[in-house]
């Protein structure tokens, strides 16, 4: 006959080899799951990251074309108005002292200016086209708006970056717990089926179940 | 710590059939030597004080109903109802099988992971490569050639402006004009040549200018490893890498999974073969996801 005391701990030793090692398994799917997360989390934010540069380095690239561009037309044009001006304060000096000579050379000069206005016209509208390359007459081709945008969108890759940085962090705190988790279930075992044992299962149970909370949290 | 239930009671001796009522006899010792006195044998279970015969029990066929000795271990049925066929092989395999891919698909994942984050950082070495490549052509043109063309251009407009109003008139003006003409192509003279965008003809435009676009390309193209170079490209295979990385990192979830009914087939003895039956079908599938990524993704 098998005592009372005997069949009940049996079942008591089958309940908690039955208790660990579901949370054993448990803890296996736990960090796998974590594994899973960190690598998805970890790449989307390396990505973020690289194309937050990339943005930043052309929209950079953006700004100094721009401003080469722009500033090189305007003192074009300021040295057709310059030319111009010359001429026309010629001819207003030569008609005031009777000078023949100097208001012929100012009437040239505002010619040339009128002709250099054009030229200069023409010589702008050549830049940022065929055949240059696509990159660089992007470059040239870029307007405020199409900088601004891209600012924008490097701004939204910052924030991505920083999003999944938090999620990887708390993925790495899920992993610690279930760490912990599968280590306690191990010192349940070692130490048997005792209330020591089945505290520490209960321990480990309850931070298994936090990271469950913390896989969860990775993912919202 | 173990718990009352966990105090180990006295070593017994294994009862016979049918129990006796008094202690077994302790047998002869050997004639050669003699030992000391055997240990005392504990009293079995169903024990009864000295003198006092139970009455045997009645009937029950031995073999349907088998007694066992109270000891600290599991008989040996309970033993088979707990651990099922007896053989833990099956539930050891599935472990180790899960444990050893699950360690090949993480580590070929971050093996491909890694590759994936190096040519992402490629791509972003390769676009900072390429515009500042870029820039610095541009910033040639514009801020060097440019202005000096601007002014050949203009000195260039004021000769022939001056030549043809010295041909329209006569006397002192004329005379005015050709010699302005004349400083004016002497200044042409010592900055003209010297600017290729102004000094070759392929740059000049029909109706006066010059093409910007014609000799930014020029200039260019005198690199052209930086014009090849396409930081998209290189990120674009990063992508499929990473994609890759991550598709395999699935695998990880049956296998985990795989763990879970190994793990648990042990105590569940009575289920063993239907949850080994399902470590080793989630196992499958983790596999077959690792081989399909490997292979197609």
């Amino acid at each position: 006959m098998i005592e009372v005391d005997t069949a009940s701990r049996w079942r008591s030793e089958g309940t908690f080899d039955r208790v660990a090692t579901i949370l054993i398994g448990i803890v296996a799917i736990l960090a796998a799951t974590f594994a899973m997360q960190q690598a998805h989390v970890g790449l989307a934010g390396t990505r973020a990251q690289v194309m937050a540069g990339r943005l930043s380095g052309d929209a950079a690239a953006k700004l100094s074309t721009s401003s080469l561009v722009f500033n090189a037309a305007l003192r074009a044009q300021q040295e057709a108005l310059v030319l111009g001006m010359s001429g026309v304060s010629r001819e207003i000096a030569g008609s005031t002292a009777g000078g023949e000579s100097a208001v012929a050379i100012g009437g040239a000069q505002v010619a040339a200016s009128e002709q250099l206005k054009a030229a200069l016209t023409a010589t702008a509208a050549t830049s940022g086209k065929a055949p240059l390359d696509a990159y660089t007459a992007g470059l040239i081709a870029a307007t405020d708006a199409d900088i601004v945008r891209e600012v924008k969108e490097q701004n939204r890759q910052v924030d991505i970056a920083d999003d999944l940085g938090g999620r990887q962090q708390r993925s790495v705190l899920g992993l610690s717990l279930v760490t912990l988790a599968g280590v306690l279930a191990g010192v349940s075992a070692v130490l048997g089926r005792g209330r020591a044992g089945w505290t520490t299962l209960a321990v480990a149970w309850g931070i298994a179940g936090a990271a469950a909370a913390t896989a969860v949290a990775v993912l919202v | 710590m173990d718990g009352p239930m966990d105090a180990a009671p006295p070593p017994v001796a294994p009862r016979a059939e049918p129990p006796p009522a008094m202690p077994p006899p302790v047998e002869p010792p050997p004639p050669a030597a003699p030992p000391p006195a055997a240990p005392p044998a504990a009293p079995p279970t169903g024990w009864s004080p000295p003198g006092y015969a139970s009455p045997p029990p009645a009937a029950p066929p031995a073999a349907a109903y088998p007694t066992f000795a109270v000891h600290d271990q599991a008989p040996p049925a309970l033993a088979e109802q707990m651990h099922g066929d007896g053989s833990h092989k099956g539930v050891a395999i599935l472990l180790a099988a899960a444990a050893i891919i699950a360690a090949v698909v993480g580590a070929r994942s971050t093996g491909i992971a890694s590759d994936a984050t190096d040519l992402w950082q490629s791509a972003l070495r390769t676009e900072v490569q390429r515009s500042a490549g870029a820039l610095q052509d541009i910033s040639y043109l514009y801020q060097s050639e440019v202005p000096q063309a601007v002014l050949v251009m203009s000195t260039r407009l004021q000769e022939a402006e001056l030549r043809s109003a010295a041909a329209a008139t006569t006397g002192s003006s004329a005379q005015a004009l050709t010699l302005e003409a004349d400083a004016q192509a002497g200044l042409l003279t010592a900055v003209g040549t010297t600017n290729d965008l102004t000094g070759k003809e392929k740059y000049a435009l029909d109706g006066g200018g010059l093409n910007l676009s014609l000799r930014l390309a020029d200039l260019r193209g005198e690199n052209p490893d930086l014009i090849a170079l396409d930081p998209d490209a290189i990120q674009a295979k990063g992508d499929a890498l990473a994609a890759k990385a991550s598709s395999m990192t699935i695998a990880l979830l049956p296998l985990g999974i795989a763990a879970l009914f190994g793990a648990i087939a042990q105590p569940f003895g009575g289920r063993r073969r239907l949850l080994l039956g399902l470590g080793t079908s989630a196992l499958a599938i983790g596999v077959a996801i690792a081989v399909y990524v490997e292979v197609l993704g």
